[in-house]
Protein backbone atom coordinates (compact mmCIF):
# COMPACT_ATOMS: atom_id res chain seq x y z
CA UNK A 1 0.00 0.00 0.00
CA UNK A 2 1.57 3.35 -1.02
CA UNK A 3 2.17 6.41 1.29
CA UNK A 4 -0.34 8.10 -0.74
CA UNK A 5 -3.07 5.75 -0.69
CA UNK A 6 -2.72 5.48 2.64
CA UNK A 7 -3.50 9.13 3.20
CA UNK A 8 -6.60 8.91 1.05
CA UNK A 9 -7.88 6.14 3.48
CA UNK A 10 -7.31 7.78 6.01
CA UNK A 11 -9.26 11.07 4.77
CA UNK A 12 -12.25 8.64 3.81
CA UNK A 13 -12.34 7.10 7.18
CA UNK A 14 -12.28 10.35 8.93
CA UNK A 15 -15.04 11.78 6.13
CA UNK A 16 -16.92 8.61 6.52
CA UNK A 17 -16.89 8.77 10.28
CA UNK A 18 -18.66 11.98 10.44
CA UNK A 19 -21.90 11.01 9.29
CA UNK A 20 -22.56 8.52 12.30
CA UNK A 21 -21.36 11.60 14.99
CA UNK A 22 -23.79 14.50 13.53
CA UNK A 23 -26.36 12.35 14.93
CA UNK A 24 -24.77 11.63 18.25
CA UNK A 25 -23.47 15.53 18.77
CA UNK A 26 -27.19 16.51 17.80
CA UNK A 27 -28.48 13.97 20.15
CA UNK A 28 -26.35 14.61 23.44
CA UNK A 29 -27.00 18.14 22.19
CA UNK A 30 -23.15 19.18 21.85
CA UNK A 31 -23.69 21.13 18.87
CA UNK A 32 -26.53 22.37 16.52
CA UNK A 33 -27.42 19.85 14.60
CA UNK A 34 -28.64 22.35 11.26
CA UNK A 35 -25.24 23.62 11.53
CA UNK A 36 -23.44 20.19 11.47
CA UNK A 37 -25.19 19.06 8.59
CA UNK A 38 -23.92 21.97 6.73
CA UNK A 39 -20.66 22.79 7.85
CA UNK A 40 -19.40 19.28 8.70
CA UNK A 41 -21.32 16.86 7.21
CA UNK A 42 -21.93 17.74 3.49
CA UNK A 43 -18.33 19.19 3.41
CA UNK A 44 -17.29 15.44 4.66
CA UNK A 45 -19.95 13.63 1.77
CA UNK A 46 -18.28 16.38 -0.86
CA UNK A 47 -14.37 15.16 0.36
CA UNK A 48 -15.55 11.08 -0.05
CA UNK A 49 -16.91 11.91 -3.46
CA UNK A 50 -13.30 13.77 -4.40
CA UNK A 51 -11.42 11.00 -2.97
CA UNK A 52 -13.02 8.28 -4.57
CA UNK A 53 -12.42 10.55 -8.10
CA UNK A 54 -8.67 10.95 -7.12
CA UNK A 55 -8.65 7.64 -5.86
CA UNK A 56 -9.58 6.59 -9.50
CA UNK A 57 -7.50 8.94 -11.14
CA UNK A 58 -4.10 8.01 -9.91
CA UNK A 59 -5.37 4.32 -10.35
CA UNK A 60 -5.90 3.51 -6.28
CA UNK A 61 -7.96 -0.11 -7.66
CA UNK A 62 -7.97 -1.24 -4.01
CA UNK A 63 -9.35 1.66 -2.61
CA UNK A 64 -11.89 2.85 -5.33
CA UNK A 65 -13.06 -0.83 -4.64
CA UNK A 66 -13.13 0.11 -0.80
CA UNK A 67 -15.50 3.19 -1.33
CA UNK A 68 -17.74 1.76 -4.26
CA UNK A 69 -18.33 -1.55 -2.63
CA UNK A 70 -18.65 -0.28 0.61
CA UNK A 71 -21.70 2.50 -0.34
CA UNK A 72 -23.72 0.33 -2.58
CA UNK A 73 -23.31 -2.70 -0.12
CA UNK A 74 -24.33 -0.08 2.81
CA UNK A 75 -27.18 1.05 1.53
CA UNK A 76 -28.17 -2.98 0.76
CA UNK A 77 -27.53 -3.27 3.88
CA UNK A 78 -29.41 -0.61 5.50
CA UNK A 79 -32.87 -1.70 3.48
CA UNK A 80 -32.17 -4.76 5.23
CA UNK A 81 -31.76 -3.09 8.39
CA UNK A 82 -35.23 -1.44 8.08
CA UNK A 83 -37.34 -4.68 7.61
CA UNK A 84 -36.65 -5.39 11.09
CA UNK A 85 -37.13 -1.40 12.26
CA UNK A 86 -39.60 -0.24 10.15
CA UNK A 87 -41.98 -2.87 11.85
CA UNK A 88 -40.35 -2.38 14.98
CA UNK A 89 -41.22 1.45 14.72
CA UNK A 90 -44.94 0.94 13.39
CA UNK A 91 -45.82 -1.33 15.92
CA UNK A 92 -44.64 0.49 18.68
CA UNK A 93 -41.46 -1.15 20.14
CA UNK A 94 -39.33 1.91 19.17
CA UNK A 95 -40.45 4.73 20.69
CA UNK A 96 -38.80 6.97 17.62
CA UNK A 97 -38.45 6.58 14.07
CA UNK A 98 -34.80 7.59 13.76
CA UNK A 99 -34.52 8.36 10.31
CA UNK A 100 -37.41 10.82 10.55
CA UNK A 101 -36.22 12.25 13.76
CA UNK A 102 -32.36 13.04 11.74
CA UNK A 103 -34.29 15.00 9.44
CA UNK A 104 -35.85 17.01 12.26
CA UNK A 105 -32.83 17.44 13.70
CA UNK A 106 -31.36 18.53 10.64
CA UNK A 107 -33.88 20.76 9.68
CA UNK A 108 -33.96 22.39 12.88
CA UNK A 109 -36.82 23.35 15.59
CA UNK A 110 -38.82 25.16 13.58
CA UNK A 111 -39.54 21.81 11.53
CA UNK A 112 -40.26 19.54 14.31
CA UNK A 113 -43.70 19.91 14.71
CA UNK A 114 -44.63 19.23 11.28
CA UNK A 115 -42.09 16.62 10.72
CA UNK A 116 -43.46 14.37 13.09
CA UNK A 117 -47.31 15.08 12.71
CA UNK A 118 -46.93 13.31 9.07
CA UNK A 119 -44.39 10.78 10.62
CA UNK A 120 -44.19 6.88 11.45
CA UNK A 121 -44.28 6.37 15.13
CA UNK A 122 -44.53 8.72 17.80
CA UNK A 123 -42.17 11.57 17.26
CA UNK A 124 -39.19 12.60 19.65
CA UNK A 125 -40.71 14.33 22.76
CA UNK A 126 -39.73 17.94 22.84
CA UNK A 127 -36.27 19.46 24.08
CA UNK A 128 -36.44 22.85 26.25
CA UNK A 129 -33.00 23.98 25.10
CA UNK A 130 -33.91 26.03 22.01
CA UNK A 131 -31.53 24.02 19.73
CA UNK A 132 -34.24 22.05 17.92
CA UNK A 133 -32.91 18.57 19.03
CA UNK A 134 -35.00 15.81 19.94
CA UNK A 135 -34.52 14.82 23.59
CA UNK A 136 -37.33 12.75 25.81
CA UNK A 137 -38.66 14.86 29.08
CA UNK A 138 -36.43 18.30 28.67
CA UNK A 139 -35.26 19.41 32.01
CA UNK A 140 -37.98 21.28 32.55
CA UNK A 141 -40.55 19.06 33.33
CA UNK A 142 -43.22 20.40 31.25
CA UNK A 143 -41.45 19.23 27.56
CA UNK A 144 -43.61 15.97 27.80
CA UNK A 145 -44.33 14.00 24.87
CA UNK A 146 -47.04 14.28 21.97
CA UNK A 147 -50.75 14.59 22.34
CA UNK A 148 -52.47 11.89 21.24
CA UNK A 149 -55.87 12.15 19.19
CA UNK A 150 -58.51 10.33 19.53
CA UNK A 151 -57.93 8.10 16.74
CA UNK A 152 -54.78 7.05 18.37
CA UNK A 153 -52.52 9.04 16.16
CA UNK A 154 -49.88 10.46 17.47
CA UNK A 155 -48.15 13.73 16.29
CA UNK A 156 -45.59 15.16 17.78
CA UNK A 157 -42.85 17.58 17.68
CA UNK A 158 -40.03 18.28 19.39
CA UNK A 159 -40.56 22.17 21.01
CA UNK A 160 -38.61 24.71 19.50
CA UNK A 161 -36.95 26.04 22.14
CA UNK A 162 -39.83 26.27 24.73
CA UNK A 163 -42.29 24.00 26.20
CA UNK A 164 -45.63 24.71 24.78
CA UNK A 165 -44.65 24.74 21.16
CA UNK A 166 -47.63 23.92 18.98
CA UNK A 167 -47.77 20.48 17.49
CA UNK A 168 -49.86 19.53 14.18
CA UNK A 169 -51.23 16.01 13.86
CA UNK A 170 -53.31 14.58 11.24
CA UNK A 171 -55.58 11.97 10.18
CA UNK A 172 -55.31 11.29 6.13
CA UNK A 173 -57.80 9.63 4.44
CA UNK A 174 -56.31 6.68 2.41
CA UNK A 175 -58.88 3.63 0.93
CA UNK A 176 -61.70 4.60 2.76
CA UNK A 177 -60.00 4.87 6.30
CA UNK A 178 -57.89 7.55 8.28
CA UNK A 179 -54.87 6.24 8.05
CA UNK A 180 -52.99 6.85 11.09
CA UNK A 181 -49.69 7.96 10.42
CA UNK A 182 -47.65 8.29 13.97
CA UNK A 183 -49.97 5.93 15.59
CA UNK A 184 -47.18 3.74 17.39
CA UNK A 185 -47.73 2.97 20.88
CA UNK A 186 -45.20 4.50 22.59
CA UNK A 187 -45.48 4.13 26.39
CA UNK A 188 -42.93 6.81 27.07
CA UNK A 189 -45.27 9.21 24.92
CA UNK A 190 -48.04 8.29 26.53
CA UNK A 191 -47.02 9.47 30.02
CA UNK A 192 -48.04 12.59 31.21
CA UNK A 193 -49.47 13.29 27.64
CA UNK A 194 -51.83 16.31 27.59
CA UNK A 195 -53.20 18.65 24.92
CA UNK A 196 -54.22 22.21 25.96
CA UNK A 197 -57.58 22.90 25.20
CA UNK A 198 -56.91 26.20 23.31
CA UNK A 199 -57.36 27.17 19.77
CA UNK A 200 -59.78 25.88 16.81
CA UNK A 201 -56.75 23.56 15.72
CA UNK A 202 -56.77 22.08 19.08
CA UNK A 203 -60.09 21.09 19.29
CA UNK A 204 -59.35 19.61 15.58
CA UNK A 205 -56.78 17.77 16.48
CA UNK A 206 -57.55 16.31 19.42
CA UNK A 207 -61.44 15.56 18.79
CA UNK A 208 -61.13 13.77 15.49
CA UNK A 209 -62.52 10.47 14.87
CA UNK A 210 -61.49 7.95 11.92
CA UNK A 211 -62.84 9.07 8.26
CA UNK A 212 -63.33 12.77 9.20
CA UNK A 213 -60.36 14.70 8.55
CA UNK A 214 -58.01 14.63 5.72
CA UNK A 215 -55.38 17.83 6.86
CA UNK A 216 -53.73 18.77 9.71
CA UNK A 217 -54.90 19.83 13.04
CA UNK A 218 -52.74 21.20 15.67
CA UNK A 219 -52.50 20.14 19.41
CA UNK A 220 -50.82 22.34 21.69
CA UNK A 221 -49.04 21.53 24.95
CA UNK A 222 -48.69 23.72 27.84
CA UNK A 223 -50.79 26.31 26.26
CA UNK A 224 -47.77 27.42 24.20
CA UNK A 225 -48.37 30.17 21.41
CA UNK A 226 -46.35 28.93 18.66
CA UNK A 227 -47.94 28.79 15.02
CA UNK A 228 -49.12 25.87 13.75
CA UNK A 229 -48.52 24.64 10.08
CA UNK A 230 -51.46 24.41 8.14
CA UNK A 231 -52.95 21.77 6.06
CA UNK A 232 -50.38 21.45 3.03
CA UNK A 233 -47.49 23.37 4.64
CA UNK A 234 -47.29 21.24 7.57
CA UNK A 235 -47.31 18.11 4.84
CA UNK A 236 -44.52 19.24 2.79
CA UNK A 237 -42.29 19.74 5.57
CA UNK A 238 -43.20 16.88 7.01
CA UNK A 239 -42.43 15.05 3.56
CA UNK A 240 -39.42 17.52 3.70
CA UNK A 241 -38.09 16.50 6.76
CA UNK A 242 -38.73 12.31 6.09
CA UNK A 243 -36.92 12.62 2.82
CA UNK A 244 -33.64 14.38 4.18
CA UNK A 245 -34.11 12.20 7.30
CA UNK A 246 -34.27 8.91 5.12
CA UNK A 247 -31.47 9.70 2.94
CA UNK A 248 -29.95 11.01 6.22
CA UNK A 249 -30.08 7.46 7.11
CA UNK A 250 -29.09 5.39 4.12
CA UNK A 251 -25.98 7.54 3.88
CA UNK A 252 -25.18 6.82 7.34
CA UNK A 253 -25.83 3.09 6.71
CA UNK A 254 -23.66 3.10 3.41
CA UNK A 255 -20.90 5.49 5.67
CA UNK A 256 -20.73 2.45 8.55
CA UNK A 257 -20.04 -0.22 5.66
CA UNK A 258 -17.28 2.27 4.53
CA UNK A 259 -15.72 2.37 7.34
CA UNK A 260 -15.68 -1.30 7.84
CA UNK A 261 -14.38 -1.46 4.07
CA UNK A 262 -11.59 0.34 5.18
CA UNK A 263 -10.22 -0.46 8.05
CA UNK A 264 -10.91 -4.58 7.22
CA UNK A 265 -11.63 -4.89 3.50
CA UNK A 266 -12.45 -8.32 3.08
CA UNK A 267 -13.38 -10.93 5.63
CA UNK A 268 -15.10 -13.75 6.57
CA UNK A 269 -19.02 -12.78 6.61
CA UNK A 270 -18.89 -13.10 10.02
CA UNK A 271 -16.78 -9.99 10.73
CA UNK A 272 -19.13 -7.61 9.26
CA UNK A 273 -21.61 -9.18 11.69
CA UNK A 274 -19.49 -8.88 14.70
CA UNK A 275 -19.25 -5.17 13.63
CA UNK A 276 -22.73 -4.40 13.43
CA UNK A 277 -23.31 -6.45 16.48
CA UNK A 278 -20.35 -5.42 18.83
CA UNK A 279 -19.23 -2.02 17.81
CA UNK A 280 -22.46 -0.45 16.20
CA UNK A 281 -25.32 -1.82 18.44
CA UNK A 282 -23.64 -1.87 21.36
CA UNK A 283 -22.70 1.97 20.47
CA UNK A 284 -26.27 2.78 19.55
CA UNK A 285 -27.47 1.30 22.89
CA UNK A 286 -25.12 3.50 24.91
CA UNK A 287 -26.12 6.71 22.95
CA UNK A 288 -29.86 5.71 23.38
CA UNK A 289 -29.12 5.28 26.42
CA UNK A 290 -27.29 8.94 27.31
CA UNK A 291 -29.65 10.44 24.95
CA UNK A 292 -33.59 8.98 24.52
CA UNK A 293 -33.77 7.42 27.80
CA UNK A 294 -35.53 5.25 28.92
CA UNK A 295 -34.04 1.97 27.00
CA UNK A 296 -36.79 -0.70 27.01
CA UNK A 297 -36.02 -4.77 26.41
CA UNK A 298 -38.25 -3.98 23.36
CA UNK A 299 -35.57 -1.52 21.78
CA UNK A 300 -32.48 -3.32 22.93
CA UNK A 301 -34.31 -6.32 20.76
CA UNK A 302 -35.38 -4.92 17.96
CA UNK A 303 -32.33 -2.90 17.48
CA UNK A 304 -30.06 -6.11 17.95
CA UNK A 305 -32.31 -7.93 15.78
CA UNK A 306 -32.25 -5.09 12.65
CA UNK A 307 -28.55 -5.02 13.00
CA UNK A 308 -27.60 -8.70 13.16
CA UNK A 309 -29.69 -8.16 9.71
CA UNK A 310 -27.11 -5.50 8.82
CA UNK A 311 -24.30 -7.45 9.53
CA UNK A 312 -25.40 -10.73 7.62
CA UNK A 313 -25.96 -8.76 4.74
CA UNK A 314 -23.03 -6.73 4.67
CA UNK A 315 -21.30 -10.28 5.40
CA UNK A 316 -22.23 -11.90 2.53
CA UNK A 317 -21.92 -9.35 0.26
CA UNK A 318 -18.15 -8.07 1.56
CA UNK A 319 -17.08 -11.51 1.02
CA UNK A 320 -18.16 -11.82 -2.80
CA UNK A 321 -17.31 -8.03 -3.51
CA UNK A 322 -14.52 -6.94 -1.46
CA UNK A 323 -10.78 -7.41 -3.43
CA UNK A 324 -8.73 -7.50 -0.81
CA UNK A 325 -7.60 -7.54 3.14
CA UNK A 326 -7.90 -3.71 4.41
CA UNK A 327 -4.55 -2.45 5.49
CA UNK A 328 -5.56 -2.85 9.81
CA UNK A 329 -5.67 -6.54 8.82
CA UNK A 330 -2.55 -6.45 6.71
CA UNK A 331 -0.67 -4.29 8.86
CA UNK A 332 -1.34 -4.60 12.12
CA UNK A 333 -3.79 -7.72 13.04
CA UNK A 334 -1.72 -10.62 11.05
CA UNK A 335 1.83 -9.30 12.50
CA UNK A 336 0.19 -9.65 15.72
CA UNK A 337 -0.87 -13.13 15.42
CA UNK A 338 2.08 -13.93 13.58
CA UNK A 339 4.45 -12.66 17.04
CA UNK A 340 1.82 -14.59 18.95
CA UNK A 341 1.96 -17.79 17.58
CA UNK A 342 4.93 -20.01 18.26
CA UNK B 1 -26.00 -26.00 -26.21
CA UNK B 2 -27.50 -27.39 -23.35
CA UNK B 3 -31.36 -27.91 -23.00
CA UNK B 4 -33.18 -25.23 -20.47
CA UNK B 5 -32.63 -26.23 -17.31
CA UNK B 6 -36.19 -27.46 -16.12
CA UNK B 7 -38.59 -28.48 -12.75
CA UNK B 8 -41.52 -30.04 -12.80
CA UNK B 9 -44.45 -28.16 -10.53
CA UNK B 10 -46.53 -30.42 -10.63
CA UNK B 11 -47.94 -33.69 -11.88
CA UNK B 12 -50.81 -35.84 -12.38
CA UNK B 13 -52.07 -38.72 -13.99
CA UNK B 14 -49.14 -38.59 -16.16
CA UNK B 15 -49.57 -34.65 -17.71
CA UNK B 16 -46.85 -32.81 -16.45
CA UNK B 17 -47.63 -29.01 -15.88
CA UNK B 18 -43.69 -27.55 -16.22
CA UNK B 19 -42.23 -24.25 -15.60
CA UNK B 20 -39.07 -22.86 -15.83
CA UNK B 21 -37.09 -20.96 -13.22
CA UNK B 22 -36.80 -17.86 -16.14
CA UNK B 23 -40.14 -17.86 -16.76
CA UNK B 24 -41.38 -18.29 -13.15
CA UNK B 25 -39.29 -15.46 -12.14
CA UNK B 26 -40.63 -13.07 -15.08
CA UNK B 27 -44.07 -13.98 -13.43
CA UNK B 28 -42.62 -13.77 -9.71
CA UNK B 29 -41.60 -9.96 -10.77
CA UNK B 30 -44.84 -8.78 -12.45
CA UNK B 31 -46.57 -9.91 -9.58
CA UNK B 32 -44.39 -8.73 -7.13
CA UNK B 33 -44.25 -5.13 -8.92
CA UNK B 34 -47.96 -4.93 -8.84
CA UNK B 35 -48.63 -6.01 -5.56
CA UNK B 36 -46.22 -3.78 -4.05
CA UNK B 37 -47.66 -0.64 -6.60
CA UNK B 38 -50.92 -1.61 -5.32
CA UNK B 39 -49.66 -1.78 -1.68
CA UNK B 40 -48.22 1.88 -2.04
CA UNK B 41 -50.78 3.25 -3.41
CA UNK B 42 -49.78 3.91 -7.28
CA UNK B 43 -52.45 6.04 -8.88
CA UNK B 44 -52.25 3.89 -12.15
CA UNK B 45 -52.72 0.60 -10.37
CA UNK B 46 -55.60 1.85 -8.28
CA UNK B 47 -56.83 3.20 -11.45
CA UNK B 48 -56.47 0.14 -13.83
CA UNK B 49 -57.78 -2.11 -11.01
CA UNK B 50 -60.76 0.04 -9.91
CA UNK B 51 -61.53 0.01 -13.86
CA UNK B 52 -61.87 -3.72 -13.98
CA UNK B 53 -64.01 -3.53 -11.02
CA UNK B 54 -61.08 -5.29 -9.17
CA UNK B 55 -60.10 -2.85 -5.82
CA UNK B 56 -61.24 -5.91 -4.10
CA UNK B 57 -57.72 -7.52 -4.90
CA UNK B 58 -56.32 -4.44 -2.89
CA UNK B 59 -57.29 -6.05 0.50
CA UNK B 60 -54.44 -7.31 2.63
CA UNK B 61 -56.32 -10.76 2.39
CA UNK B 62 -55.70 -11.08 -1.19
CA UNK B 63 -52.87 -8.94 -1.72
CA UNK B 64 -50.27 -10.34 1.19
CA UNK B 65 -50.80 -13.52 -0.22
CA UNK B 66 -50.24 -12.82 -4.01
CA UNK B 67 -47.33 -10.38 -2.94
CA UNK B 68 -46.01 -13.94 -1.44
CA UNK B 69 -46.19 -16.11 -4.08
CA UNK B 70 -44.70 -13.56 -6.21
CA UNK B 71 -41.88 -13.16 -3.87
CA UNK B 72 -41.58 -16.83 -3.60
CA UNK B 73 -41.70 -17.23 -7.27
CA UNK B 74 -38.76 -14.72 -8.03
CA UNK B 75 -36.75 -16.27 -5.40
CA UNK B 76 -37.03 -19.60 -6.98
CA UNK B 77 -35.79 -18.65 -10.08
CA UNK B 78 -32.84 -16.36 -8.69
CA UNK B 79 -32.01 -19.37 -6.06
CA UNK B 80 -31.88 -21.47 -9.47
CA UNK B 81 -29.44 -18.42 -11.23
CA UNK B 82 -27.26 -18.53 -7.87
CA UNK B 83 -26.71 -22.51 -8.18
CA UNK B 84 -25.82 -22.17 -11.87
CA UNK B 85 -23.73 -19.28 -11.44
CA UNK B 86 -22.45 -18.92 -7.64
CA UNK B 87 -23.15 -15.40 -7.88
CA UNK B 88 -25.25 -14.56 -4.70
CA UNK B 89 -25.93 -10.42 -5.63
CA UNK B 90 -28.79 -11.05 -7.23
CA UNK B 91 -30.10 -13.28 -4.29
CA UNK B 92 -29.20 -11.32 -1.72
CA UNK B 93 -30.83 -8.34 -3.42
CA UNK B 94 -33.88 -10.22 -3.83
CA UNK B 95 -34.33 -11.86 -0.28
CA UNK B 96 -33.71 -8.01 1.39
CA UNK B 97 -36.25 -6.66 -1.11
CA UNK B 98 -38.66 -9.08 -1.08
CA UNK B 99 -38.40 -9.43 2.54
CA UNK B 100 -38.79 -5.31 2.66
CA UNK B 101 -42.43 -5.81 0.01
CA UNK B 102 -43.88 -7.97 2.71
CA UNK B 103 -42.92 -6.26 5.77
CA UNK B 104 -44.25 -3.23 3.99
CA UNK B 105 -47.41 -5.45 3.21
CA UNK B 106 -47.92 -6.50 6.52
CA UNK B 107 -47.17 -3.30 8.24
CA UNK B 108 -50.46 -1.77 6.19
CA UNK B 109 -52.52 -5.36 7.07
CA UNK B 110 -51.90 -4.44 10.70
CA UNK B 111 -51.54 -0.70 11.19
CA UNK B 112 -52.93 0.89 8.30
CA UNK B 113 -49.91 2.99 7.18
CA UNK B 114 -48.22 2.69 4.79
CA UNK B 115 -44.57 2.59 5.22
CA UNK B 116 -42.86 3.84 2.36
CA UNK B 117 -39.65 4.17 3.30
CA UNK B 118 -39.79 0.47 3.40
CA UNK B 119 -41.57 -0.02 0.02
CA UNK B 120 -39.62 1.77 -2.38
CA UNK B 121 -36.44 0.77 -1.72
CA UNK B 122 -37.59 -3.15 -0.90
CA UNK B 123 -39.04 -2.72 -4.76
CA UNK B 124 -36.18 -1.08 -6.12
CA UNK B 125 -33.86 -3.76 -4.73
CA UNK B 126 -36.46 -6.80 -6.07
CA UNK B 127 -36.02 -5.48 -9.64
CA UNK B 128 -32.77 -4.79 -9.13
CA UNK B 129 -31.48 -8.36 -8.48
CA UNK B 130 -33.68 -9.41 -11.97
CA UNK B 131 -31.64 -6.78 -13.70
CA UNK B 132 -28.38 -7.73 -12.45
CA UNK B 133 -28.96 -11.28 -13.23
CA UNK B 134 -29.60 -10.07 -17.32
CA UNK B 135 -26.70 -7.72 -17.14
CA UNK B 136 -24.85 -10.66 -15.62
CA UNK B 137 -25.82 -13.75 -17.33
CA UNK B 138 -23.77 -13.59 -20.73
CA UNK B 139 -20.56 -12.62 -18.68
CA UNK B 140 -17.80 -15.63 -18.90
CA UNK B 141 -16.92 -17.00 -15.31
CA UNK B 142 -14.27 -15.09 -13.83
CA UNK B 143 -14.82 -11.59 -15.96
CA UNK B 144 -13.63 -8.93 -13.37
CA UNK B 145 -17.23 -7.07 -13.68
CA UNK B 146 -18.52 -9.85 -12.00
CA UNK B 147 -16.78 -9.04 -8.94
Amino acid sequence: MSRTETALTLVALVAAAITPNVFVTGGLHLAPTPAVARYVLLPAVLVQFAVLVYARRIGCHRLVNRLVVGAWVGLVATTGLDVVRQPGTFLGYLPHDEARMAGEMILGGGHHGAASAHGVGPAPAGTAHGQGEPRAGGPSGQDQPPPRGHDGAVGGAAGHGVAGAARPEHGKAVDGHVEQRGGAADTRARAGEHAAPAGPEVAAGAGSAPGQQDTAQGGHRGGGSASVPHGGSAHRQAGVADVIGYAFHYWNGASFAVIYALLFGRTPWWGPLLYAVLFIESGMVVFMRAAMPPLTPGIVVVSLLAHVVYGLVLGVLFSHFLREEGPIVQRVIRPMLQEVSP
Amino acid sequence: MTAPHRSTLMTGGGIGLRATPRAAGSVGLLGTILAVCGCLGFPVVLALLSALGARWLLQPQFLLPMLAAGVALGLWSLLDDFRRTGDPLPLVLALVGGAAALVTEIVRALTHQHAYFLGYPGLALFVAAFVTTLVRRDRPAGHPAAR
